[in-house]
C-alpha cells in the first residue's frame, strides 16, 4: 500500500516545486527586465537613428543598428578628449591613494611615533569633512596656485584618502601579531616588512580598495565641474553635461556616448567583480 | 647602548612620519585648511559687485541665511528627498537581494544584473533619464502617457519625485551587492532551524532574516542619507534646480550661491550646515561602528 | 497545538522509515537507494566518514532537501513534499544555529512562537526544559555571551521543548572539548531514556556511536554498510569496511591468498613449529591462507565456507587484541612501533610486503623492541573473513 502511495505523492510533490520554481524565474525575470531597462534602452537607441528614436511605437530591437552614433559621438561630443581626461585622472589619483594610503596604513599600524593616535584621529576626521562642504575656499586655493582648469586641479586634493588609511590600517593590524617578530627574527626591516610580507598579504584589501577608488574618482562631478572650463581639461562625466545639450535631433549620439562613458566601469565591473563587492561592502562589514 | 637605542626611536618616529606626511599634506591643505576657512568667510558678507573689500558682519550672516525662507525652503527639499529616496531605495535592494539569494540555475545572471547599475555614475544615470524623460522623443515620457504635454521634469510636483527614482536606481546596484553579501552571511543553519523550528516564509523574515539585517540596514540608512545631502549631479543635470525651484536642494543652492550668484558668504553659511548635518550622521555611524566592532568580538 | 500537550516525561515518538532513497545533487549522488528503518523510541546513530551522506539524511527526515527518488515516512505517514514545519521533527546542529540577535529564552521559546503557542504556555514550557537541563540562569543572556557547553543545552533546549516526533541530531558534540563531550554523552542518554524519544544521530565519532546508539547505522559513500546494535557491528561487521572503521585502533585488514591443504602436504611457506598455529592444528586445517611473512592454517567451518565458494582469494580482518607475539607463530614481521598508552600498548609490526599490522597488548605483557623481528599469531575463532570483490564477511 505504502508503495502504491508513493508515486502519486512524489509526482504531486514534483509538479508543486516545479510551479514553485517557474514561478520564481517569472518574478525574476520581470524585476530584471525593470532594473536593466534604462541600460538596454540605452544600448538600443544608440543603435538607432533619431527618427528610430522619436518613432512610435518605439523600436526595442535594433535590427539594422546604425554605428554611426559612436564615431559622431567622439567627434561632435569630444568624447575621446573625455575619455582621455578622466582616465588620466583617475588613473592617477587611483595609484596615489594606494600608496599614501598604504604608507599611512601601515606607519599607524607598525610604526611608533610621537602623537600617532592624534595624527591617526586626523586622518579619520577627513571621513567626515566631505569636498562639498569645503567647494568655496578650495575652489579658490586652486585659483591662487594657477592651477585652474588644469589636471593639478582635478587631481591633487584626491591624492590620499582618509577611507583607504583607515582600511589600510585595519587591515594591517589584523594580521597574526607574530608576522613581526618573526620577520625581526629574519633581519627585515620596516621597508622589507611592508614590501615583502604586509603589502603581499594585503593584496585583496588593497585590490578591493583600488576598484574602489577607481570608480569614486571616476563618478567625480561636482569638483571637476566647478574648477575646469574647457573640453582639454574636462572628465567624461562634464563631457556627459554637455552631450546632453545636443539636440533632439541627436539623441543617438547622446545615448551612445552615454554607452561610452559607463562603458570603462562595466568592464571593470565583469573583470574586478570580486574586488568591485569587497570594496562596496569593504565600509559595512568591516569593523 | 641607551645612546643608540634613542637613535633607533628617532630614526623610527620620523620613518613613521615620512610616511604619513604624504597623506597629511593633502588633508592640510584640502580638508583642514579650507574647512576653517569656510567658517570664516561664513564671517563676511560678500560685496555686491566683484572687486570691493569683502566686510566682517560676525555672526549676523549665519543668522540671517539660516532664517532665511529660502533657506529652509532649500533644506526642507533636501529632507523630503532623503525621505524619498532612502527608504524605499533600501527596500528594493533588500527585496532584490532576497529575490537573488536561491538556489536556481543561472541565478548569477540575475544577480549580475541587479548590480549592474553599480557601472553607472550619477551622470550616466541622469543623462540616460534625462532623455527618456523628454517631452518629444522620450520613450518613458511616452509611455506615461505625457507626450507634447509638459514633461514629468518640468512638472511642480513630480519633478522631485522623478529625480529621487532616479537617483534610487542609480544606487539600486549598490544597495543590493551590500544586502546581497549580507544576506550570504547569514549562516544557512540558522535558516535551516527556524524552518524546521516551524516558522513560515513570512515569520523568518521579520524574525530572523530582517533582525540579522539590521545592522547592514542601519549602515545602508545613515551612507544612504550622507549620499542624498550630497546629491548634486541629478539636481544639475535633469532640473537645474527646477521647475520654480522645486528640486533646489541644500547643495545646489550652496553651488549656485557660490558659482553663480558669486555669494561666497551666503554659500559658506550654508557649507557650514551641511558640515553640521554630515557631521551628525557621520558620528553617528561611527558610534554604530564602534558597537559592531565590540559585538563581533 | 499539540506542542502543549503533556510534560517532558510524556513520551510521543514516532518512527521514521526511509524507503529506497535517493539523493542527488547535481552530478553528486549523496544518497543511493537507501533504506533504514527506525522504529519508535529508537536511538540511532548514523555512523561514517565525511561526505559519506549521513547529514543529507537528517536534512530529508527534516524535510530540509526532498529526496530524488524514494519515500520517507514518519510514523507511517509519507512525508514528502510535506514542509518542514508540518513534519513535527526537532534538529540540534553542528553550529548549534542559535538566534544570535535573540535571548536564550526567546531563542527556546521560538518554535513555540512561530507555533503560536499561548505566553503562560511558553513560560511553563521554558521553565520545564531550562530547569531539567541547568539553563534557568541563563535565560535573559545572548547566544554569544554563554560558553560554548551551555549554547548546546540551549540548542538542545529549543529541541525539546516542543515534545517534537523526532529528534534529529548533527553531530551535537562535535565543537565541545573532550571532558565536556564525554558528560554530555551520558547526559544526552539519559535524555533519551528519560523522553522515550525516537532519535537519530548523525557522528563521525565512533565512541559515540558504540556509547549512546540502541542501534548503528553505518554508511559510506552515499551507501548504508550495516545497521546493527554497537556489539554486532564490532563483532561480526558485514564487510570490510566496517571492519577497518570501528574499533579502536582498527581492525587490521590483509589481503590473503587461499591454498587447499590436502592430506600430507604441508603448506608451502608454513614456518615451524606449525602445529601449534592459529587455525587449530595442521591436521585440521582445510585450507591455508597464505600472506607476506608467511601463512596462516584455516580448519573448521570458517574453512568450508571459503572452499565451498571457490574462492582463490580473501580478505582477513582480525582486531589488534586478537593479534599476539607468539615465538610459535606463522607470520614473521618486525617490529616499527611501539606505543604505550599507560594501560595497554599498541604494537606496530611490518609484514615483508610492507603492510602494517597492529598489536593490542596489556601493559604488563613482554613487548619485543623496536626493529627486533617477530612472529605472529591470530586467535582463530576471532578471525575475520570477507570476499575478496564484494569485500562483503563470509559467514558461517
Amino acid at each position: 500500500m505504502a508503495a502504491e502511495s508513493h508515486p502519486g505523492y512524489g509526482m504531486r510533490s514534483h509538479r508543486s516545486t516545479l510551479l514553485r520554481r517557474l514561478l520564481r524565474y517569472v518574478l525574476l525575470v520581470a524585476t530584471a527586465l525593470v532594473v536593466a531597462f534604462p541600460i538596454y534602452i540605452t544600448v538600443v537607441n544608440a543603435l538607432l537613428t533619431p527618427q528610430q528614436i522619436a518613432a512610435r511605437p518605439p523600436t526595442l530591437f535594433p535590427l539594422h543598428p546604425h554605428w554611426g552614433a559612436f564615431a559622431s559621438a567622439f567627434s561632435t561630443g569630444h568624447l575621446g578628449i573625455f575619455l582621455r581626461n578622466s582616465l588620466i585622472v583617475t588613473v592617477t589619483i587611483t595609484l596615489a591613494e594606494l600608496v599614501t594610503s598604504a604608507l599611512a596604513g601601515y606607519a599607524f599600524a607598525f610604526v611608533r611615533f610621537p602623537f600617532r593616535r592624534t595624527v591617526f584621529f586626523l586622518c579619520i576626521a577627513t571621513l567626515m569633512i566631505p569636498m562639498e562642504v569645503t567647494l568655496v575656499p578650495n575652489r579658490e586655493t586652486i585659483v591662487a596656485l594657477g592651477w585652474f582648469n588644469s589636471f593639478p586641479a582635478l587631481i591633487v586634493p584626491f591624492l590620499a584618502s582618509g577611507f583607504g588609511t583607515f582600511l589600510f590600517r585595519q587591515a594591517f593590524l589584523g594580521m597574526p601579531g607574530d608576522l613581526r617578530d618573526a620577520a625581526a627574527l629574519d633581519g627585515y626591516g620596516h621597508w622589507r616588512f611592508m614590501t615583502r610580507v604586509v603589502l603581499p598579504m594585503n593584496r585583496p584589501v588593497i585590490g578591493a580598495f583600488a576598484v574602489f577608488a577607481f570608480l569614486s574618482a571616476w563618478n567625480q562631478y561636482l569638483w571637476p565641474l566647478v574648477v575646469t572650463e574647457t573640453n582639454g581639461v574636462r572628465t567624461v562625466q562634464i563631457g556627459l553635461r554637455q552631450l546632453q545639450a545636443l539636440s533632439i535631433d541627436q539623441t543617438n549620439i547622446i545615448f551612445a556616448g552615454t554607452v561610452l562613458a559607463a562603458l570603462p566601469i562595466f568592464v571593470i565591473l565583469v573583470v574586478f567583480q570580486k574586488q568591485l563587492v569587497r570594496g562596496l561592502t569593504a565600509g559595512a562589514l568591516k569593523g | 647602548m641607551s645612546d643608540t637605542r634613542r637613535r633607533r626611536r628617532l630614526g623610527e618616529a620620523a620613518l613613521g612620519y615620512v610616511f604619513v606626511l604624504p597623506a597629511l599634506a593633502v588633508f592640510g591643505v584640502f580638508v583642514f585648511y579650507p574647512l576653517v576657512k569656510t567658517f570664516v568667510l561664513g564671517f563676511y558678507r560678500t560685496p555686491p559687485f566683484p572687486n570691493l573689500p569683502s566686510h566682517f558682519v560676525g555672526l549676523s550672516q549665519y543668522g540671517s541665511v539660516l532664517t532665511s525662507p529660502a533657506f529652509l525652503d532649500s533644506l526642507w527639499r533636501t529632507v523630503l528627498f532623503v525621505l524619498f529616496t532612502v527608504p524605499l531605495g533600501i527596500a528594493l535592494g533588500v527585496a532584490l537581494a532576497l529575490l537573488a539569494h536561491q538556489r536556481l540555475a543561472g541565478i548569477r545572471i540575475f544577480r549580475t544584473i541587479f548590480s549592474s547599475t553599480v557601472a553607472t555614475s550619477v551622470a550616466v544615470a541622469s543623462v540616460i533619464f534625462y532623455t527618456l524623460l523628454n517631452p518629444e522623443v522620450g520613450l518613458l515620457s511616452y509611455w506615461l502617457g505625457g507626450r507634447g504635454g509638459a514633461g514629468i521634469l518640468q512638472s511642480p510636483t513630480l519633478a522631485l519625485p522623478a529625480v529621487s527614482v532616479v537617483t534610487i536606481w542609480q544606487n539600486l546596484g549598490f544597495v543590493f551587492i551590500l544586502m546581497s553579501a549580507a544576506l550570504q552571511s547569514i549562516p544557512d543553519d540558522l535558516m535551516d532551524a527556524a524552518r524546521v523550528d516551524g516558522s513560515s516564509m513570512w515569520y523568518r523574515f521579520w524574525h530572523v532574516t530582517l533582525p540579522l539585517l539590521s545592522p547592514t540596514v542601519f549602515f545602508a540608512v545613515v551612507v544612504g542619507t550622507i549620499g542624498s545631502f550630497q546629491a548634486f549631479g541629478q539636481i544639475d543635470l535633469l532640473t537645474q534646480g527646477g521647475p520654480n525651484n522645486h528640486t533646489d536642494v541644500l547643495i545646489y543652492s550652496l553651488y549656485q550661491q557660490a558659482f553663480v550668484f558669486n555669494n561666497t558668504g551666503v554659500a559658506a553659511v550654508m557649507s557650514v550646515l551641511l558640515f553640521a548635518i554630515l557631521l551628525l550622521l557621520t558620528a553617528v555611524q561611527f558610534r554604530f561602528f564602534e558597537r559592531r566592532v565590540f559585538y563581533g568580538r | 497545538m499539540s506542542a502543549g500537550e503533556g510534560g517532558l516525561d510524556v513520551p510521543r515518538a514516532a518512527g521514521v522509515e526511509l524507503e529506497g532513497v535517493t539523493k542527488s545533487f547535481g552530478p553528486n549522488l549523496a544518497l543511493d537507494g537507501l533504506s533504514l528503518d527506525v522504529p519508535a523510541g529508537e536511538f540511532l546513530v548514523l555512523l561514517g566518514p565525511s561526505g559519506c551522506g549521513k547529514t543529507t539524511v537528517l536534512r530529508l527526515v527534516a524535510g530540509l532537501e526532498e529526496p530524488t527518488r524514494g519515500v520517507v515516512r514518519i510514523g507511517d505517514q509519507v512525508m514528502n513534499g510535506v514542509d518542514p514545519k508540518e513534519r513535527d521533527v526537532a534538529m540540534v546542529f553542528q553550529s548549534y544555529a542559535l538566534y544570535p540577535h535573540l535571548s536564550v529564552r526567546r531563542n527556546i521559546e521560538f518554535p513555540l512562537r512561530s507555533r503560536h503557542v499561548d505566553a503562560r504556555e511558553r513560560m511553563r514550557l521554558v521553565a520545564e526544559v531550562s530547569s531539567a537541563l541547568q539553563i534557568g540562569s541563563l535565560l535573559d543572556r545572548k547566544p554569544a555571551e554563554i560558553s560554548g557547553g551551555q549554547r548546546q543545552r540551549v540548542a538542545l533546549a529549543r529541541a525539546i521543548v516542543r515534545r517534537p516526533r523526532v529528534f534529529l541530531m548533527d553531530e551535537p558534540l562535535s565543537n565541545l572539548d573532550a571532558q565536556l563531550r564525554v558528560e554530555m554523552r551520558a547526559e544526552l542518554v539519559e535524555l533519551h531514556q528519560r523522553l522515550g524519544s525516537t532519535i537519530l544521530y548523525v557522528t563521525h565519532d565512533q565512541v559515540e556511536a558504540m556509547t549512546m546508539g540502541d542501534r548503528i547505522a553505518i554508511m559510506n559513500h552515499g551507501v548504508l554498510q550495516q545497521v546493527d546494535t554497537p556489539e554486532k557491528v564490532h563483532d561480526r561487521p558485514a564487510n570490510a569496511f566496517v571492519a577497518g572503521f570501528i574499533g579502536s585502533p582498527p581492525m587490521n585488514i590483509l589481503a590473503g591468498v587461499v591454498e587447499p591443504v590436502t592430506g600430507d602436504t604441508a603448506p608451502a611457506r608454513s614456518p615451524t613449529p606449525a602445529d601449534r598455529s592459529v587455525g587449530g592444528t595442521d591436521a585440521g586445517a582445510l585450507v591455508s591462507v597464505g600472506m607476506p611473512g608467511g601463512s596462516i592454517p584455516l580448519g573448521g567451518p570458517l574453512a568450508e565456507a571459503v572452499l565451498s565458494r571457490g574462492l582463490a582469494s580473501v580478505i582477513v580482518g582480525v582486531r589488534p587484541e586478537h593479534v599476539s607475539i607468539d615465538p610459535a607463530g606463522s607470520l614473521a614481521a618486525s617490529v616499527t612501533l611501539v606505543e604505550s598508552l599507560g594501560h595497554e600498548r599498541h604494537v606496530v609490526c611490518r609484514l615483508e610486503a610492507g603492510q602494517l599490522v597492529v598489536a593490542r597488548l596489556a601493559a604488563r605483557e613482554a613487548v619485543p623492541r623496536t626493529g627486533e623481528r617477530v612472529s605472529l599469531s591470530f586467535s582463530a575463532e576471532h578471525l575475520q573473513l570477507f570476499e575478496p570483490d564484494t569485500e562483503a564477511r563470509i559467514d558461517v
